[in-house]
């Protein structure tokens, strides 16, 4: 599979000058299986550009979008992504469920007036909803398996395991609420099934240590959080995610130093997130 | 594909509520197994959690549990096995005699735990000692 980043800002999107090397867009991932399925990883600011490249490459039938919650900076984009104008395309859009109201009530109150001028009901393309709950879904030959995790209102993780390569997504987490992490049994973690072993894992990284204090609960990580769960769930290469509107290039790249730091000399160091990049994971032989 | 045991978040968060608070709660999973109890919980039970680990929901016989009248109490009578078995909120004011000998009069007040989905995880019970009534 190859992934692809559009969008990897948390919260709210913050383009400007000191966040051009890791950019602005809320978080949006493009995920290409080995036979070419398209599955899109949250609805983000970055989607818009994810569906900008799309038009320059073969059409795509059949986008399968994953929507990790519907906080406002997942979801966000989904009005300006290309694919939803077109009626060729079958779209379908995952998400967690809820017991009050389906998903597609949900998103289409994101996207009716006053919030959006075009009801969901009229655009073009007609998605398909499915909840997204504990559960594996096959596509293709990829296996997706979503499961809920600590974060602010119901949200998910996924993970595509395809070819014996694997691709963590948990962009929203909080694992560290109200446990130490040092301390605790993997079996109590959250997100752990989801991200152990895994290849490659995008994992929340909005805080630093200093700052986490003051927003425990919200529903995020700080970095040496994010750094133990990477260790304790043995991944191989931890990416951090979700960079928070107010961190800086250079804040980022301090950030990293410090994940560095605590990671060790464990398989390859954590890399920050950015716009652009591009991660290949070839099947295995 | 990973098969590795992880607890349900909503297990996950309902520990460490346990764990935070100090009303007496245990917790057990959706096989009737004990996951949990805490240090308030393990005042009334006579045994720390880390003594015991484990034990399955049958096992709770050995509290030889009665009502106020003394009669015994079978186990899928007691809250905590109605909220496992019956999947359904239970309270009652019964006695329990510890691992430490001592008969203790509680309340307790049991609930099944359920997610999205109409998923069953497992159930927890609030308790209490009572001066005997």
């Amino acid at each position: 599979m190859r992934i692809r980043i559009w969008g990897c800002r948390g919260s709210l999107a913050a383009p400007g000058s000191e966040t051009v090397r890791y950019g602005g867009n809320t978080s949006s991932v493009e995920v290409r299986l080995n036979d070419g399925s398209l599955l899109v990883m949250d609805a983000g600011t970055g989607i818009r550009d994810l569906g900008i490249n799309l038009a320059k490459q073969e059409p795509v039938k059949v986008v399968h979008l994953f929507l990790t919650h519907l906080h406002l900076d997942h979801v966000e984009g989904l009005g300006f992504f290309s694919a939803i104008w077109n009626p060729d395309i079958e779209l379908h859009i995952w998400g967690p469920p809820s017991s009050l109201r389906s998903l597609e009530d949900r998103i289409g109150k994101l996207m009716s007036p006053p919030l959006f001028p075009v009801h969901l009901g009229d655009v073009p393309c007609r998605p398909i909803f499915h909840d997204a709950n504990d559960q594996e879904i096959a596509i293709g030959n990829a296996t997706i398996q979503v499961q809920a995790v600590t974060h602010r209102g119901s949200t998910v993780g996924y993970r595509i395991d395809e070819d014996g390569r694997s691709f963590a997504y948990i962009p929203d987490h909080e694992p560290a609420l109200g446990v130490d992490l040092n301390k605790i049994e993997p079996e109590w973690v959250s997100g752990f099934s989801v991200a152990h072993g895994a290849d490659v894992l995008f994992h929340d990284a909005q805080y630093t240590e200093v700052e986490y204090p003051s927003h425990r609960t919200w529903g995020h990580s700080a970095i040496d959080h994010t750094v133990t769960f990477g260790l304790m769930t043995k991944v191989r290469n931890l990416v951090l995610f979700h960079h928070d509107p107010a961190h800086t290039d250079a804040e980022l790249e301090a950030h990293r130093s410090r994940a560095k730091e605590l990671w060790g000399s464990h398989n390859d160091a954590p890399v920050l997130a950015r716009e652009g990049m591009e991660i290949e994971l070839p099947p295995e032989r | 594909m990973a098969q590795v045991r992880q607890r349900n978040v909503a297990l996950i968060l309902a520990r460490e509520l346990a764990v935070n608070v100090t009303t007496p709660m245990w917790m057990w999973d959706e096989s009737g197994m004990l996951v949990y109890y805490n240090e308030p919980a393990a005042a009334i039970i006579g045994r720390p959690f880390d003594d015991v680990e484990t034990m399955h929901l049958d096992e709770i016989g050995q509290f030889r549990a009665e009502d106020l009248d003394g009669n015994q109490m079978s186990v899928p009578d007691l809250p905590s096995g109605v909220a496992l078995r019956d999947r359904r909120p239970a309270q009652q004011i019964l006695r329990i005699t510890g691992y430490d000998g001592v008969k203790r009069t509680i309340s307790v007040t049991a609930i099944p735990l359920f997610v999205r989905g109409d998923q069953f995880v497992g159930a927890m019970a609030v308790f209490w000692e009572m001066d005997d009534v």
